[in-house]
């Protein structure tokens, strides 16, 4: 497995190594987690190779525990209104689990936008992703779908983000199904049962190890997340600030809807790159949780 | 049917029923410039230049959500308010980077998306071209099959690019809409014809420059001609600049070009008569504004011939213009250039 620390320096070392160019009005244009979860109806630009290298993802949870992410994306403006991405990303997690850090997998996703905005109607889009779970714990491949409506208004922009998907976990011996996501927490209690448990981060090697043929059966699950955000552009300094809040629900596994709020802040800090910062709480489910992120933006023109 | 999936239908009937209007929108979406070794020569070898034209962005975006918003906007409003700023703040210090036109006039952004393309992508010419002409490492004979790149790039989009067939001035001046907004509001006007001014003629600014210092100064003297006008309003541009009259070198080399930035800046008054003009009701500014932009992408309305545009030009006279700077070469002292208040 990769280590953390080798991906963030080779991460590190593509955004220094860039060539400068420029990040047009990329301030506006939000992703997913840039700064906060809930993002535009505006895919990357025909030609345009947005490098968002520098993705962290800092959480503190319960019992002083902290969890490092690093998400580098590349975007591509490959068609009109449509974009491919691939994000790769990596964790490093508290001393007690095995293991440590590493590649939680690779997602492909695109994005296209059904229609621009006008007066009376909205932006809209549609994208979807891949994601490919790497490593020993790896599970099967999840599927998610994600519409995307953005209204401009005098004071700012709407956002809402509604989107439906798959995820795969392992069915335990008591019948107790693993919470598939990176982020969450190794060690928790189903709520439902009061029964203490180990989430897939901690589980055995099944892929390594023997027992993984005959180890508990995967199954595939559903999760459906819906978010509403706003932000509010300050022109003349090329700032953006937002806010959101977001529900996520894994469906069948007795665990409750995740609600988090995040706020964060965008900016053109040259016509090369833009910056973020956000923070937020996951206020409710399983683990709640502070977290900040942080990230970078270089944009490059990509058509010849 | 389960909870999530009626959503899930209902999801896909919203977005699958968006398909028939994105037949008329699909031209306009948002393209990245053409990659070169110059990109970005202009910002790093100008960049007093460079921010004013970030500060133009500006200036174009709040005209027209002005004039949508507050269709009896007062003279106060642009010619006092907005002009005052422009000048006594946004001029003096400039931003750093470009803005972004949609954050400024969100409003009007959505009433006419595809004539904001139109501008955006006809300034990312403009930009283009400055870089070409900015950048010491291409040679002159080079320079103009670099130019003929990015305006074939530019050209590459018909929805988007304006003709570069010349057109007459009755499709400005004579229309019902026409001189509604100069008559208003003549100061915010001239500030306009301000803007495109400097555009042209730092064009020709950079040409008559033979060696980097020769450019530099060639610049500093055209901004600094600008900063003149500004501060007095009176020297503003009493007519709409022409290329052929201010900025005469760019003409000759690269006509093409000149006639489009010339059809660029036609446009913009045009779209300012028409969100000015009470003649054109609300409900149909935007379908007139459309039908305009089409005229000024088309190759047969109004056209006119390439002499006769020239002619047109310089029997209008530049100076009203704005004048058209003269260009020498720079002493070897440098405490003898030319005066940049000139």
């Amino acid at each position: 497995m990769i280590n953390a620390r080798s991906v963030v320096a080779f991460g590190a070392l593509v955004v220094l190594s860039s060539r400068p160019a420029t990040a047009q009005r990329e301030y506006r244009n939000l992703e997913a987690g840039r700064p906060v979860r809930v993002s535009d109806a505006t895919p990357t630009e025909r030609y345009a190779l947005d490098l968002d290298l520098s993705t962290l993802r800092l959480e503190r949870l319960s019992l002083g525990r902290y969890r490092l992410q690093y998400e580098p994306r590349i975007a591509y403006g490959i068609l009109p209104r449509t974009e491919v991405s691939l994000r790769i990303p990596s964790f490093y997690r508290e001393r007690s689990i095995s293991p440590r850090g590493g590649i939680a997998g690779v997602g492909i996703g695109t994005e296209y936008q059904l229609a621009m905005e006008k007066l009376a109607r909205p932006a809209l889009a549609i994208s979807g992703e891949a994601f490919i779970p790497t490593g020993p714990n790896a599970l099967r491949t999840s599927y998610s779908v994600k519409g995307l409506l953005t209204k401009s208004f005098v004071p700012g922009r709407l956002h809402l983000n509604a989107s439906y998907g798959t995820f795969a976990v392992r069915q335990a011996a008591t019948g107790v199904l693993a919470p598939p996501v990176i982020d969450g927490p190794c060690d928790f209690v189903v709520p439902e049962t009061g029964m203490s448990m180990k989430a897939f981060c901690g589980v055995p090697n099944f892929s390594q190890s023997a027992a993984a043929a005959a180890g508990p059966p995967i199954v595939t699950k559903w999760r459906w997340l819906a978010g509403a955000g706003i932000d509010k552009s300050f022109a003349l300094s090329s700032v953006l600030i937002a806010a959101d809040v977001v529900a996520e629900k894994y469906q069948g596994i007795g665990r409750p809807t995740d609600w988090s709020g995040e706020a964060g802040i965008r900016k053109q800090f040259t016509q090369l790159l833009v910056l973020d910062l956000a923070a937020g709480r996951r206020f409710t489910g399983i683990s709640p949780a502070w977290f900040a992120t942080a990230g970078s933006t270089v944009t490059l023109p990509f058509n010849r | 049917m389960s909870h999530m999936k009626r959503i899930a239908l209902s999801a896909i009937v919203v977005f699958g029923s968006t398909f028939s209007a994105q037949a008329q929108t699909g031209p306009y979406f948002e393209q990245t410039y053409l990659r070169a070794s110059h990109n970005w020569a202009f910002h790093d070898n100008y960049p007093e230049a460079n921010r004013l034209f970030n500060a133009f962005d500006y200036g174009h975006a709040i005209l027209y959500e002005t004039l949508w918003r507050q269709p009896t906007a007062s003279v106060a409003e642009l010619d006092g308010k907005q002009f005052g700023f422009i000048t006594n703040q946004l001029l003096v210090h400039p931003p750093g980077v470009m803005l972004d036109e949609s954050a400024i006039g969100p409003e009007w952004a959505k009433l006419a998306p595809e004539v904001l393309a139109m501008f955006e992508w006809a300034h990312m010419l403009h930009r283009q071209i400055y870089d070409v002409w900015a950048d010491d490492r291409i040679p002159a004979t080079e320079k103009d099959a670099r130019v003929a790149e990015v305006v074939s790039y530019y050209k590459s989009r018909p929805a988007l690019a304006f003709s570069s067939k010349p057109k007459d001035m009755e499709l400005m001046e004579g229309q019902p809409y026409s001189l509604a907004f100069r008559k208003k509001f003549p100061k915010y006007n001239g500030l306009i014809w301000s803007y495109h001014w400097l555009q042209m003629t730092l064009y020709d600014a950079l040409m008559a420059g033979r060696t980097r210092q020769e450019r530099q100064a060639n610049v500093s003297k055209v901004v600094g001609l600008f900063r003149g006008m500004t501060r007095a309003p009176s020297t503003l541009p009493a007519m709409m600049p022409m290329t052929p009259a201010i900025a005469p070198l760019f003409t000759d080399r690269y006509p093409e070009a000149a006639i489009i930035f010339d059809n660029l800046h036609s446009l913009h008054d045009v779209v300012s008569d028409i969100l000015a003009n009470q003649v054109i009701p609300r409900s149909a500014k935007r379908q007139t504004i459309l039908a305009a932009a089409a005229h000024y992408r088309d190759d047969h309305t109004s056209v006119t011939s390439v002499s006769d545009w020239r002619d047109m030009a310089n029997e209008m006279g530049a100076e009203k213009m704005g004048g058209r700077p003269s260009f020498g070469t720079i002493p070897a002292d440098p405490s003898k250039a030319p005066n940049r208040r000139q």
